[in-house]
């Protein structure tokens, strides 16, 4: 008997052993003279058993082969607005299923957001040296682009051949930039014509971020300016590239777990990044603060923002451009730095507004939109989505203030 | 197929036969399989990784807690530590005739310091994560935080959700409260959702006879029982539950069973009106 198995058969090695055993019970079964003989028994068992571990075994193997169901992109969609500064960050990193992927933007795009930061982590992407799995950003840049959303793509996680062993994700060696500076050049020629920007790492003045080594803006500069030069090369070098937004911190003088990110930028200016970057992302969080409370240097407010753009005027870049890339208001009931949920609100419609008035503000991108899975934890009420996609009411307001339509809070609110 | 219609026609004696009696080969497999179960058995059965004798030995019981959450936790005006869940954790300590010393970290870092050793238990107000059952193991439920309905202690008619039909239901505006009352207000026909900027004054509307009933969080309901409302029910669940190592059994078992006294004695619901009711 001539069996054919496709060199690419998932089934090929669990359909191999069950030909094997097809042919050879055949054989067996032509031998006997009593096909019931209680000595040949024992063995029809276990080969029962057999067949059903291999059929068990093929299964599994076509059910981990089998691809998710792909998810039409659907007609070209516009992200209808009254403010076309507005954005969120997604978090569609860890979204495995295409049709969260898809419903998450399509959610975003009702709401009347233009704008998403996405994560696209190098590790993910350059599992191994020089081999790259682009199918995850694909689905997320395609159904991004078909709900029409500008992408602002932030890039980092080191992969762990380009780390020792043990270290974290965060922990990029000296040697190793070039290595990062080439996924970014590789990440723009895939979609620089489909993102509006690209981010160069996360936070750096955070140890955190930086992976417990040293805070090191001048290392940081060092690392921007390969990655600009490598987007240059690029097949898009148009594509705007930013420099990696700040955590707002009043961390002290020689701290060991962050540095004042004013003090970061005023060194990474130092250090050259201004002419190594082609706008500032930046993270603007209010805490506990209307979004029109003052900047000022000793403080965490959303308008600290403007003290980032002073310093950018004050080194001699006033044309450049900052995107707000995280930010916002959190409603968790308890939470120190937590606001009312109305407040939120009124909060986050305020941030809006603000940015589109800041010539200089390019999108205010807050976080976070949905977040996959509960955090269980305060970060749950970051969000303006539920994991499964139920709308908090901060969705209805914002997306009645892009609509231009009137707020509950002058409606059918009771106040006192 | 006619050895399938053979093997029907085989009989019971000789099923049971071989089921009794299985070639060597059969008795082989059976046997490997047997050690090899046992063996996984020994090396998988939890362990306990003596937490408990080393906080006798030392004297002290490390608890972890983020002191940015009251009621539960947070810094007074003399900066210690106090809250609903230092007083269960002191009740902890004081049935493990130990001292007590709380170790304030970071709501994101809580598990890394249960893993890290830096502490032996977590009371912070924590709820339960399935995600996190592989490495930490959480004690019995203390609270429920989740969304309730509350109404006024005389209005008795209120029973539950299904009452709301054609109902008056305040909530703060903008809460999960909120996200709950517009659920429910899909379901019953002629309910109106009133929205107020608190959870507070939402109650409050519910004490003037404003509305019917209320939507709030568990601490606000809790807090408010003492005030002439009552609790109808739970429309959604947030446990909140203490954890240890996923190897600290012996420790598990002391905290549950600190825990089950305090509920059995009525101290829990003590604690509750202290911190929850009176706002100490």
């Amino acid at each position: 008997m001539q069996w054919q198995i496709s060199k690419n058969s998932t089934t090929k090695v669990p359909g191999l052993i069950f030909i094997c055993y097809l042919e050879r019970y055949n054989l067996e079964m032509s031998n006997q003279t009593n096909a019931f003989n209680p000595n040949f028994s024992g063995a029809f068992w276990l080969r029962w058993l057999l067949i059903v571990l291999c059929l068990f075994l093929a299964a599994i193997v076509l059910r981990a082969a089998v691809p998710p169901r792909p998810i039409e992109l659907g007609p070209q969609q516009t992200a209808l607005t009254t403010n076309p500064k507005m954005g969120v960050h997604t978090r569609l990193t860890d979204e495995v299923e295409p049709w969260k992927v898809k419903r998450t933007l399509e959610m975003v795009r009702q709401m009347g957001a233009p704008w998403i930061v996405e994560y696209f982590p190098w590790a993910y992407r350059e599992p191994l040296p020089g081999f790259f799995d682009w199918s995850h950003s694909d689905l997320v840049i395609n159904h991004a682009n078909r709900q029409g959303l500008k992408v602002i793509a932030r890039l980092g996680f080191v992969p762990e051949w380009a780390r020792p062993t043990d270290s974290a994700s965060s922990f990029l060696l000296p040697e190793r930039r070039p290595d990062f500076a080439d996924y970014v050049q590789a990440f723009v020629n895939r979609y620089g014509d489909r993102i509006a920007a690209v981010i160069i790492w996360n936070e750096p003045n955070l140890a955190l971020e930086w992976g417990f080594q040293p805070i090191d803006p001048e290392g940081y500069t060092e690392l921007l300016k390969l990655s600009y030069q490598q987007v240059q090369a690029s097949n898009y070098p148009n594509v705007p590239v930013l420099g990696g937004a700040l955590a707002p911190t009043l961390a002290p003088p020689g701290s060991d777990q962050a540095m004042n990110d004013l003090i970061y930028l005023q060194r990474m200016l130092d250090a050259g990044a201004g002419e190594a970057m082609d706008g500032l992302a930046a993270h603007a969080y209010g805490w506990s603060f209307p979004a029109d409370d003052p900047p000022q240097p000793d403080l965490i407010n959303f308008r600290r923002t403007e003290l980032l753009r002073q310093m950018l005027v004050d080194n001699g870049y006033p044309h450049m451009p900052i995107y707000i890339t995280e930010g916002g208001w959190n409603d968790h009931p308890r939470w120190t730095r937590a606001v009312k949920p109305a407040q939120r609100i009124e909060y986050t419609i305020q941030a809006y507004e603000l940015v589109e008035s800041w010539p200089w503000a390019k999108t205010a991108a807050l976080w976070a939109f949905r977040y996959p899975w509960p955090a269980r934890t305060y970060l749950d009420y970051f969000t303006f989505v539920t994991p499964e996609f139920d709308p908090k009411p901060i969705y209805f307001e914002i997306q009645r203030y892009s609509r231009g339509e009137v707020s509950e809070s002058s409606s059918d609110v009771n106040h006192k | 197929m006619s050895f399938v219609v053979k093997y029907y026609g085989w009989g019971l004696r000789h099923f049971m036969h071989y089921i009794l009696h299985p070639p060597r080969h059969i008795r082989i497999i059976i046997v490997s399989l047997l050690v090899a179960i046992a063996g996984t058995i020994f090396f998988l059965f939890p362990r306990d990784d003596g937490t408990l004798a080393e906080i006798r030995q030392r004297g002290t019981l490390r608890v972890g807690l983020d002191a940015s959450f009251p009621p539960f936790e947070t810094i007074n005006e003399q900066g210690e530590i106090v809250g609903l869940d230092v007083d269960i954790a002191q009740a902890v300590a004081a049935d493990l005739g130990v001292e007590l010393e709380l170790v304030n970290i970071g709501f994101d870092g809580l598990y890394d310091a249960l893993l890290a050793r830096r502490a032996n238990l977590v009371i912070s107000g924590l709820p339960y994560d399935p995600r996190w059952t592989q490495d930490v193991a959480y004690t019995r439920n203390y609270f429920n935080a989740g969304q309730v309905l509350v109404t006024s202690a005389t209005k008795l008619t209120i029973e539950g959700p299904e009452d709301m039909a054609g109902r008056i239901v305040a909530v703060e505006w903008g809460s999960q409260a909120d996200m709950e009352g517009r659920r429910l207000a899909k379901e019953m026909a002629g309910m109106t959702l009133q929205r107020y900027p608190s959870a507070a004054e939402a109650l409050e509307a519910v004490l003037n006879d404003q509305a019917d009933a209320a939507i709030v969080d568990g601490v606000s309901a809790v807090a408010a029982t003492g005030r002439g409302l009552r609790l109808v029910t739970y429309l959604t669940d947030e446990w909140y539950a203490a954890a240890v190592h996923i190897d600290s059994r012996e420790l598990l078992d002391v905290v549950n069973q600190t825990l089950t006294r305090l509920d059995e004695s009525g101290e829990m619901a003590k604690m509750q009106a202290k911190w929850l009711e009176n706002g100490e």
